[in-house]
């Protein structure tokens, strides 16, 4: 028992440091306290909104949301069930079978899940993976430690990866995934078309020569697929191969060539950067190599000490990115003004003594404030050599070469913090040019065969070249393609498409880096992949991918060490000895660069429109996946839809009414919401209703479109989600455009927006304390007051309400003797036996970048269950793990961001133990929270009581809706909860279980530190959570809470969390002052 | 004067016959609840192939882990594939590759399952056996951490060796379970019998005698979960 202390709280404001910024997660909140706190104070998952339909022009319910249940049905279901629940007491258990295998195949134990090396492509960039499979059922995926683009240092236990690469998992079991082939023009009734016949029918169109034979593929990353284009061509020399995706890195590459003359595309190092300058780009999440580049930026930001270093990051964007959250200054500027503001800043750096050549001289019609071209100069300027301007995919090629021109300038070649790597697929035009070359040669009639792979182009083509209409001149068109979507229903065949999970192919990553992609399942669908459709095209005799992959192999590595190097790259997932393809250093075009910048930084009038890869949909391609429509945005906090992004000004000048920011009115008062007002933007002929939703830190007389929603034969979970923007996009504004005219549609959509669920500043008046939550501070005011989290986030030294756990003692054997014994049997502790367990968790703010990863690793590793939109907006949504986004500041148009991880805190002294009725809820004796579902009764009192808003009630049989197929995703080692019942992060107890017993079966060795990893750790690309035992000596989480950032998130409360936090640092540039506009 | 009204002369009848009906209940829960009934002990399913432990395990004296291999590795039992059968089998019962030969009897759904493996069907069909032991879904129970703990295969499943059609021995309830995790001494024996089904601790030793002495000859000391998220996740 601890000793009594007074109660008090050290004193708060006269011993804090520096002053904390007010810190608000919606404008409404900021605005007026009061009525965010009405949302607040009311219970979690019964929010104000529950008392609103949602009432939206699209009602149809959403596919998982299930059918409406009348009272009657209601009553005679539950009657039935009750009915039969209590028969079931009665009677024998159901009999249950145990299915051996017939034949065992290798290395395959029952109950042991087994990990694969594979790679995943997305986004261009290929990621290497570890697949886990239970009894050759795939159910998670985490990244490759040995893999470049998922650990870029090599160093550690484990890669990162994105929420593109978690969600891939759940994408191999969507049950929408086409299963048939389809020719048009078979008759009603007949059979669907198999393999056989479409080989028969490609043999004989083929056997005719082949004029007119036109390919349109995606960007390539394998090595095999580019073998076997270079293969068909050399079999039909007339065949022409174009290049589509809707979002690409096509700038880059064309900016490469622009400034060398061969295309490639950059790869950066930013662990070895000190300054870095993004303009618009979102190179720690919507980039290619978004993991890679996280990884690496994330290892400049690493702060243990005050005397450790940090890199800094200026972003100049148009619309609040998860790298503008991470940035150390950003500036808010439209994408079309963001080439000038190169201009700009290349006449600065010339000013500062920068040899650019002609290109310091560019003329620029930007304004912007003073420091952001001479301050930023000079910081580029001094850290030569280690300092890098990065330029995003959307902007034009002039500035990606411009940005070259820069970097060399710089030094940053010579020290290697950008290298230029060859491209796989082949030199090429800019993707808007090849798929504008093939719909010109579509519409003259010149092509008779279209093998289209992969991509969607009647939904993603720009909208100008009509490519619906282009397939109408085609005699005939093949479409492979994972779903039968939009392209599928206009082509002659449709060819399902084997999921990358279950199909042999390889990949060479953006650095060069060649894996191996090993299929983890027979195709659940019964397809083919690109490599095996290029194949019968090239007249290979076998055409199984497995042999094809194998054969460009063996042309690698050559023929005598070949199964050997073949066992290791399957093993390792990295083949090693490729060595990346780097381009040569060439002298650089200066003048061309001059012209194309001249070009490229016209401004134009009217309001500009953004279209903008989306943080969850990406391009559409991969959105019939439940957790990727269910997880939050990064910024805007929506799910489920996608709206259009303004600025509070510019929301203004649209005389956007509603008097508030929230998305409900509140009952009672004539508040009006502002959130999902329907705005109509026009252009032409073409035009488009969106919702808007208002974004503090967007650029003003800007809208950012969303790309990939909207769509109309994604499958049952995507279709009529969202809006379509792609009827907006055309060739000359691919990216952004200006001259569009906007005006208020009337009407209204409602959306469902998490920001201001799960609020845990409650505005009570407690003891006049304020609730210090995310806690930031610059480094120099860091480097002055190291403790300065501790400071403002005051911990009282009341005494504990409970006898308190030493948990510093050797873990105790029971003391009960059986359940049915008097007298206790009395057994100690073991001679010598060292400390509990004591698990704990630490968050870095300062690498947190909110890309939403973690939430999706969570769904997948503790079967987490999506709800659908209404439920969501009644704050029903079961993440486990949520990222708080705060806004910094008193700046509403530019504030500073951060953003929080909130999980279960494992309190200490957790209040929702204490008021559980049934002791469902318990402390485990090394300190963890423990759930026990099958005793829950669902009175949700934890829930109410938790100070942090983490407990999720499953309010309705959310488990009950996923598909058998869908349900292989379940990992085996979590309970599935079912209605009624209360869950919330558990450490992923069943990893802490399995480390604990194998090092028991291991001859009852220690735990290293670092064997028991969270799923949400271990996919975290910046590596900003850490996990551990708290009294294991030198632990990385011991030294984490021990460091002077360190803090407890609502630490006034008294309740000791075990997840504890690292205040978030900003490394600000003192001679950009904010006056300046330089936040 | 009649302080209390008419209607309650039935009181003492209601409160005699809610008494009878409440005692029945109670009588019923108990002899229900606490019965092999509830607690499944002696469960024998019939199995598709009526293997006899009493044969393999007891009279030709096969190791458990002979069939129920690497069983110290992983929480499933581990019931053999059919290939283990096989191993032995293909050679008795006549030998040779006809599926349908006529003298392999009760035996031949082994053969069936070994002879469903076809390049169509690479997997086979699985033997379906019975579970006979059945835990409830939300309780994840791990054979390898008892088997390094020290507890015996006899210690839950009983003389298996003894059984000609496997039955279940222990109720496997969780007050049961806890007895054990609370006072694990008397089921704990040296690592290295615990497939020994006839074993018995030396005459004369306590329990907790014995278990220090395992400690001392280098075996782990055994404390076992209590809490919820021991076994339920």
């Amino acid at each position: 028992m601890s000793k009594r202390v007074e109660t008090g709280f050290r004193a708060t404001s006269a011993r804090v440091g520096t002053k904390q910024k007010a810190a608000w997660r919606s404008l409404d909140e900021k605005r007026s306290p009061e009525r965010a706190r009405e949302d607040v104070i009311a219970e979690t998952g019964v929010q104000v909104q529950s008392l609103v339909t949602l009432r939206g022009k699209k009602p149809e319910a959403k596919a998982d949301e299930g059918a409406g249940v009348s009272r009657r049905q209601f009553l005679t279901v539950s009657g039935a069930a009750a009915a039969a629940a209590a028969l079931q007491g009665c009677i024998r258990r159901p009999m249950e079978h145990i299915l051996p295998y017939a034949r065992t195949p290798e290395y395959a134990l029952p109950g042991i899940a087994i990990h694969f090396a594979s790679a995943l492509s997305h986004n261009g960039e290929a990621v290497g993976v570890l697949v886990e499979s239970h009894e050759g059922r795939p159910t998670k995926i985490e990244g490759n430690a040995e893999h470049s683009a998922s650990n870029p240092s090599q160093l550690g236990t484990y890669g990162g990866t994105d929420l593109h690469t978690q969600a891939a998992i759940l994408g191999l079991y969507d049950q929408d995934r086409s299963a048939e082939l389809t020719r048009t023009g078979t008759e009603e009734g007949a059979d669907a078309p198999n393999w056989e016949a479409f080989d028969t029918f490609l043999a004989e169109r083929l056997e005719g020569g082949a004029s007119g034979l036109h390919f349109l593929l995606a960007p390539l990353t394998s090595p095999t697929a580019h073998r076997l284009r270079h293969a068909v061509l050399a079999r039909f020399p007339s065949a022409q191969f174009h290049t589509w995706a809707a979002v690409s890195d096509s700038n880059a590459r064309e900016g490469v060539r622009m400034a060398f003359g061969t295309p490639g595309r950059p790869v950066y190092d930013f662990a070895r950067t000190k300054v870095v300058v993004s303009l618009d780009s979102d190179f720690l999440g919507t980039e290619a190599a978004a993991t890679r580049n996280a990884r690496s930026f994330a290892a400049g930001r690493v702060v243990r000490s005050t005397t450790d270093e940090m890199n800094r990051l200026y972003m100049v964007e148009s619309t609040l990115s998860t790298t503008g959250v991470a940035s150390d200054h950003r500036l808010r500027l439209a994408s079309s003004d963001i080439a000038s503001y190169g201009a700009a800043l290349a006449h600065a750096l010339s000013a500062a003594g920068v040899d650019l050549g002609p290109l310091g001289n560019v003329d620029s019609s930007v304004e912007v404030p003073a420091a952001w071209t001479t301050a930023v100069a000079a910081d580029l300027v001094a850290n030569q050599g280690s300092a890098l301007v990065v330029v995003g995919s959307r902007q034009p090629a002039a500035l990606h070469a411009l940005a070259a021109a820069i970097n060399a300038a710089l030094g940053a070649n010579r020290s290697g913090v950008v290298a230029y790597t060859a491209l796989v697929d082949d030199d090429e035009q800019a993707h808007t040019q090849s798929l504008s070359a093939l719909v010109h040669a579509m519409n003259a009639d010149e092509v008779r065969t279209l093998v289209i792979c992969g991509s969607n182009p009647v939904y993603d083509a720009p909208a100008d070249l009509a490519f619906a209409d282009a397939l109408g001149h085609v005699e005939c068109s093949i479409h492979l393609a994972s779903h039968n979507d939009e392209t599928s229903e206009h082509c002659t065949w449709h060819l399902p498409m084997a999921h990358e999970l279950e199909s042999w192919g390889d990949h060479r990553s953006l650095d060069g880096t060649f894996a191996i992609q090993q299929p983890l399942i027979a195709p659940l669908r019964g397809g083919r992949n690109l490599i095996e459709l290029l194949a019968s095209f090239a007249g290979e005799d076998n055409i199984r991918a497995y042999h094809q992959v194998r054969q460009t192999f063996a042309n690698l590595v050559g023929d005598g060490v070949f199964d050997g190097a073949w066992r290791r790259a399957l093993h390792s997932g990295v083949v090693q000895g490729a060595e990346p393809d780097l381009l040569p250093n060439a002298a650089l075009n200066a003048g061309a660069i001059a012209t194309g910048l001249r070009a490229a930084s016209g401004g134009g009038d009217g309001w500009e429109v953004v279209f903008a890869s989306c943080a969850r949909a990406y391009d559409g391609s991969v959105i019939n996946n439940p957790w990727l429509l269910e997880v939050p945005d990064p910024v805007t906090k929506l799910t489920w839809d996608n709206a259009a992004m303004i600025s509070p000004a510019s929301a203004d000048e649209l005389g956007i009414p509603g008097t508030h920011e929230g998305m409900f009115p509140i009952p009672g008062t004539a508040h009006e919401p502002r959130i999902g007002t329907l705005i109509r933007i026009s252009k032409g002929d073409r035009s488009l209703e969106i919702p808007v939703v208002v974004v503090p830190g967007h650029a003003d007389h800007s809208i950012t479109l969303p790309l990939g929603w909207g769509r109309t034969r994604a499958g049952s979970f995507a279709n009529g989600c969202g809006f379509d923007v792609y009827p907006l996009r055309t060739t000359d504004g691919l990216h952004f455009a200006r001259g569009f005219d906007v005006a208020l549609a009337g009407g209204r959509y409602e959306l469902a927006i998490t920001q201001e669920h799960h609020s845990m500043n409650d505005g009570n008046a407690l003891s006049g304390v304020e609730r210090p939550i995310v806690i930031e501070a610059s480094l120099d005011e860091y480097r002055e007051q190291p403790d300065f989290a501790q400071w403002r986030e005051p911990t009282p030294e009341t005494p504990p309400l409970w006898q308190e756990v030493d948990y510093s003692q050797p873990r105790l054997p029971a003391q009960g003797g059986p359940s049915w014994g008097l007298v206790p049997v009395a057994r100690p502790a073991e001679e010598g036996a060292g400390p509990r367990h004591a698990w704990a968790m630490s968050i870095d703010l300062t690498l947190c970048t909110g890309c939403s990863a973690c939430v999706i690793a969570c769904n997948a590793e503790n079967n987490v269950p999506t709800v659908g939109k209404m439920q969501v907006a009644r704050g029903r949504e079961m993440h486990w793990m949520r990222l708080d986004r705060y806004f910094l500041g008193d700046d509403e148009a530019n504030p500073t961001v951060a953003v929080q991880p909130v999980a279960c805190q494992h309190c200490e002294e957790a209040p929702c133990e204490n008021v559980c009725p049934v002791n469902a809820t318990e402390h485990s004796p090394e300190g963890l929270n423990e759930m026990a579902y099958n005793r829950c009764i669902g009175t949700r009192y934890c829930m109410n009581n938790c100070p942090y808003k983490v407990r999720r009630f499953n309010y309705l049989a959310y488990q009950g809706h996923p598909s058998q197929l869908q349900r292989m995703q379940y990992n085996p080692n979590v309970s599935v909860r079912m209605r009624g019942v209360m869950e919330k992060c558990t450490y992923c107890t069943q990893r802490i279980q399995a480390a604990k017993i194998a090092s028991r079966n291991d001859g009852n060795r220690e735990i290293r530190d670092g064997e028991i990893t969270p799923a949400c750790a271990q996919a975290c690309p910046t590596q900003a959570l850490t996990f551990g035992d708290l009294n294991q000596t030198g632990s990385r989480v011991a030294q984490l809470v021990a460091s002077d950032r360190h803090y407890k998130l609502l630490a006034l409360i008294g309740t000791q969390p075990r997840t504890t936090y690292l205040g978030r640092i900003r490394n600000t540039n003192p001679a950009m002052s904010a006056s300046e506009g330089g936040v | 004067m009649q302080i209390f009204p008419r209607t309650l002369n039935f009181l003492p009848l209601v409160a005699a016959l809610a008494l009878a009906v409440g005692g029945g209940v109670v009588t019923f829960i108990v002899a229900y609840y606490f019965s092999p009934w509830n607690t499944q002990v002696g469960y024998a399913p019939v199995q598709p192939v009526p293997f006899s432990h009493r044969l393999h395990a007891g009279q030709l004296g096969m190791d458990c882990r002979y069939c129920h291999a690497q069983i110290e590795r992983s929480y499933e039992a581990m019931v053999p594939s059919t290939q283990t059968c096989m191993g032995c089998h293909v050679s008795l019962h006549g030998g040779g590759t006809d599926p349908h030969q006529a003298t392999r009897g009760s035996v031949q759904p082994i053969f069936d399952s070994w002879y469903s493996v076809t390049p169509e069907l690479p997997q086979g069909e699985p033997v379906e056996w019975v579970r006979v032991h059945n835990l409830p879904d939300h309780v994840y129970f791990d054979h390898s951490v008892h088997l390094s703990a020290g507890v015996g295969c006899a210690s839950c499943h009983g003389r298996i060796d003894q059984m000609e059609v496997v039955r279940q021995d222990q109720p496997l309830s969780m007050a049961w379970c806890l007895d054990c995790h609370r006072d694990p001494e008397p089921n704990l024996r040296p690592t290295s019998e615990i497939t020994n089904m006839a074993w018995e601790r030396p005459d004369g030793m306590g329990a907790h005698e014995y278990a220090e002495q395992l400690v001392s000859d280098g075996q782990r000391y055994v404390v076992p979960p209590e809490n919820c998220g021991g076994c339920h996740r």
